[in-house]
């Protein structure tokens, strides 16, 4: 008996290892239902890949419908009035496509990329938030349409939801 | 009215108070010689563009792109007042010993207050130093820095809790020598010795 | 490198007979008695050599430091680590005790009585070793050679000087004296403040500035009571504040100014006289703030981050503390700006439209200042007097006539929106035209849309939507005020004060001391607090917020604001 409840737990481990990085168990939990309820989706539904989830995840409304889970055992359940913030971790002008820009294009790339990033500190430091990362490295593209620099502005980065904590007063 | 007081119970508090203190503050101001913590590092630098002391702009994986050329980096800023100006004392000091043949070496220091130190501020700090072609600062945006830091392990949110760090890139292997603590001159000028740099 | 006259152990004795002659001498140069104003020459010979690392003679102090490095005494000044106060710092591990001659001449023990459960006071005195009392002697050892009197090698941070004997003595006096006194406003029972509002200011306005500061005072003065009612609560206030702060009350007087600036020197050492206090806290005006900054200066008062759109902007002066260059630094945002956008090198054509008010004027200063120094030419000005808008036939011509690149419009709300109306049909327009957020106003909101692609403004807040996350912190203090307009904005600095006034005091360990004071806000990590994106402190830094947004309006009725630049752009 104890030895096929071990057996049982090294299963369970290994899925949930395994689960993570093959991320074969995910759960779309759209925002609009409560937490614990949801639905399973196809695991080789493109719309669940983490990367992409960003657009794909939208209704035909353009509401946002929730997002992947990470290792699909906890729903993360997008409640109404979180939002989603994005830090930029690096920036890269794109010297492939154009070779002969100037130094200086990558200067402009950096300025619009930190631009586009959130102050994680101006979210942790008035409490009453929940910063939950969003799995993988997202990138976002800047097309530079300047009069004399032109061309793609890579910037990567992370994502991360921000909710409003619920059990604090005045909410 | 007496809040909270401890009392003290003869030699066995003695000898835990004592314990206390030389465990939990070992760089303090104690009696004996501070001895630095070495280490190698292998870094990624990132992809930023930071700005000098004269407002040149300086992409800086190309200011450190020539693997044979000895590199020593430090963070400090403008208005610190107790670790920045012995480390600025040390390359101030390895300017000196190297003569006219300061360019060989490149001594980055990197801004950690880019909101106070502008591209004057830096040239004010380097001039009270007396700083020799070869010893660049450097600003930029806030987003850079915070990069900057964390590529070489040297993320310091407050920039009043900083550390006395030296980073040298030993130009034989391109990794980096990490230096933690306040050095000696002469235990600073062994290490650069031991790095590469003559 | 040690002074071999040190070893001699009458160098004491040698101090006394050395300053006592130097007074004597001095005074019989002058043919008067030996009076304070000797004495407080040397006084200000040893300040000289402590802040800035120059001798009476002129020269600067030789210093030895990391052991065998020798460096320029004005590169190691004694305040820079010891701090103006002389009460020490903390920076990262290295902890730097204080070197004030009421400490000095004192044995340092590890417990100092009654505070030993306090968090900053434990943290700090545990940290230094235990030593016994300095003299004139030891402290002359410990200054030019590096031991302290139970004989022991002082950390590395530590500088060693070579000093003359005549030069220690002044250095040792300087000391003797330095933070000898706490500080007025400072006693037993209470800690008296004061903010200063001038009478021009809307009731509104000061109740928004006075809401924040009187809440924090009324909440820290409920834990004086406290042990009656509260043991619990109590030993946990004690345990932040320490019991000297836990006790003490906390008053904030009202020093309100009537008339004119020129009469305003009079008024405010009428009210110190009657009341001295520890610190000015707030304070607001509509105008400069120029006559209470050269008060605070010339009493050696504490004046913490008063409500003004015209700080003093100074190099040296030390005692006012402000959270930017005010309206200036919108100007200064502006060229910054600009100078990434067009790059250092090449000379366009800017034109300032400049509204004849102090507001203008600041403006215009703030970007002309910075352009200039970033390696431009000065820009041409042209000055609305009078009350019409800048438009009509003059500003065709100077389109025509420069085709500039960028317009800077540092005009009020009505006046601005009448011009970027304008200029919406204009041909020759410029690609950029900046405006001022503050001079703006409410008129923010309703600039055109057809202008809003070619209209940049300098922001020198958080953005509105980020800032809305502080209203939990901010709700508590909001009841019955009237928040619209400016008001908002003077209430998120109140609020800023209180809690930045709460973190010195509490870090001061119970030495109330004006110097140690703004010591320990300069000490302070960076803030994240309502209204400025980022406030940052430093030793000598006396503008807290050093950036300002550029934005563009979004589109639609209600727009948004979308930055177009970083917080502080270098």
């Amino acid at each position: 008996m104890r030895n096929t409840l071990a057996g049982i737990f090294l299963l369970l481990g290994a899925v949930v290892i395994l689960g993570d990085e093959a991320r074969s168990e995910t759960e779309i939990v759209p925002f609009d239902r409560k937490p614990g309820e949801g639905y399973r989706i196809d695991p080789k539904d493109q719309a669940a890949n983490l990367a992409i989830c960003g657009s794909r995840c939208d209704d035909q409304n353009g509401n946002r419908q929730g997002y992947v889970t990470n290792g699909g055992w906890r729903p993360i359940v997008e409640r109404q009035g979180s939002k989603r913030i994005f830090i930029v971790n690096e920036y890269s002008y794109d010297y492939e496509h154009n070779p002969g820009a100037s130094p200086q294009a990558q200067s402009i790339c950096g300025s619009r990329c930190n631009i586009l990033s959130d102050n994680l500190k101006s979210y942790l430091t008035p409490m009453g938030w929940r910063l939950i990362k969003v799995p993988g490295t997202q990138t976002r593209v800047i097309n530079l349409e300047g009069p004399e620099i032109k061309g793609e502005c890579l910037c990567r980065g992370d994502e991360y939801l921000v909710e409003p904590e619920y059990l604090k007063k005045g909410n | 009215m007496k809040f909270c007081s401890f009392r003290f119970n003869g030699s066995v508090d003695v000898i835990f108070i004592l314990a206390f203190l030389v465990g939990l503050f070992p760089a303090m101001a104690m009696a004996h010689d501070a001895t630095y913590q070495k280490s190698i590092a292998s870094i990624t630098i990132p992809d930023v563009v930071l700005i000098n002391q004269t407002g040149e702009k300086i992409r800086l994986k190309t200011l450190l792109a020539d693997p044979a050329q000895p590199v020593i980096v430090d963070f400090i800023y403008g208005t610190c007042t107790t670790i920045c100006p012995i480390l600025s004392a040390g390359y101030a000091n390895l300017q000196r010993k190297l003569g006219d043949n300061s360019k060989k070496v490149r001594l980055v220091s990197i801004t950690i207050d880019p909101e106070n130190d502008t591209p004057k501020v830096l040239k004010e700090y380097l001039d009270r130093y007396q700083a020799k072609p070869g010893w660049d600062f450097l600003t930029g945006s806030r987003a850079d820095i915070n990069n900057v830091m964390k590529a070489f392990d040297a993320y310091f949110p407050d920039k009043m809790s900083h550390l006395p760090l030296n980073f040298i890139r030993e130009p034989a292997s391109g990794k980096w020598v990490r230096l933690y603590g306040l050095m000696s001159s002469g235990d600073f000028m062994n290490e650069c010795q031991k790095a590469g740099i003559k | 490198m040690k002074n071999s006259l040190l070893s001699n152990k009458k160098t004491s004795a040698i101090g006394v007979v050395i300053l006592t002659l130097l007074l004597l001498s001095s005074s019989v140069y002058a043919g008067e008695q030996p009076t304070a104003a000797s004495s407080a020459n040397l006084l200000r010979q040893g300040e000289k050599m402590y802040r800035e690392g120059i001798l009476p003679s002129g020269q600067p102090m030789q210093a030895m430091v990391s052991g065998d490095v020798p460096v320029s005494g004005t590169a190691f000044t004694c305040i820079s680590c010891h701090l103006q106060s002389g009460l020490g710092s903390v920076e990262g591990t290295v902890v730097t005790p204080p070197t004030t001659g009421k400490i000095l001449y004192q044995p340092k023990d590890i417990y100092k009585k009654d505070f030993e459960m306090v968090e900053s006071v434990r943290r700090y005195s545990k940290a230094l070793p235990m030593r016994p009392a300095y003299t004139d002697e030891s402290l002359a050892a410990a200054i030019s050679g590096g031991v302290d009197p139970a004989g022991r090698t002082m950390n590395r941070a530590m500088p060693v000087y070579a000093l003359s004997d005549q030069d220690m003595a002044i250095l040792i006096n300087y000391l003797k004296n330095l933070s000898a006194e706490i500080s007025p406003g400072v006693s037993e029972a209470e800690i008296r403040f004061a903010t200063v509002i001038t009478d021009e200011v809307s009731e509104r306005d000061v109740a928004a500035m006075l809401a924040p500061l009187e809440y924090t005072i009324s909440r820290k003065n409920s834990t004086a009571g406290l042990y009656k009612t509260n043991p619990r609560l109590s030993k946990m206030a004690v345990r932040m504040m320490g019991p000297d702060l836990v006790a003490k009350r906390f008053t904030l007087a009202k020093w309100r100014l009537q008339g004119p600036p020129g009469t305003w020197q009079t008024q405010l050492e009428d009210y110190y006289r009657r009341e001295p206090v520890f610190a000015l806290l707030g304070g607001i005006t509509s105008g400069e703030w120029q006559p209470v900054h050269q008060f605070c200066e010339e009493n050696h008062l504490p004046c913490l981050f008063p409500s003004t759109d015209f700080p003093v902007r100074s190099k040296s002066d030390w005692y006012t503390q402000y959270f930017s260059k005010g309206i200036y630094q919108e100007g200064e945002a502006a060229a910054r700006y600009l100078n990434l956008q067009v790059g250092p090198a090449v000379d366009r054509e800017i034109i300032q439209v400049v509204r004849q008010s102090p507001r203008g004027a600041a403006l215009a200063e703030g970007f002309r200042d910075t352009w200039v120094a970033l390696g431009h030419v000065t820009p041409v000005i042209i000055s609305l007097q009078g009350v019409e808008p800048w438009g009509g036939e003059s500003m065709r011509l100077a389109l025509d006539r420069q085709k500039p690149t960028a317009i800077l419009l540092w005009d009020d709300g009505a006046g601005a929106l009448a011009t970027l109306s304008m200029l919406t049909t204009e041909t020759n327009r410029p690609r950029l035209v900046f405006t001022s957020a503050s001079y703006l106003g409410s008129a923010l909101n309703n600039i055109p849309e057809a202008a809003r692609d070619f209209t940049y403004i300098s922001y020198p807040h958080r953005l509105p939507q980020e800032d809305a996350r502080y209203d939990t912190l901010l709700n508590p203090m909001t009841r019955g005020l009237d928040l619209s307009g400016e008001a908002r904005t003077y209430f998120e600095q109140a609020y800023s004060v209180g809690d930045i006034m709460s973190r010195a005091l509490v870090d001061m360990r119970g030495e109330y001391y004006r110097d140690f004071f703004l010591d320990n806000i300069g000490m302070m990590g960076d803030q994240d607090l309502p209204l400025y994106e980022r406030l940052s402190f430093g030793p000598g830094q006396r503008y807290a917020a050093k950036g300002c947004y550029i934005v563009q309006l979004g589109q639609g009725p209600e727009p948004l604001l979308v930055k177009k630049s970083e917080w502080v752009v270098n």
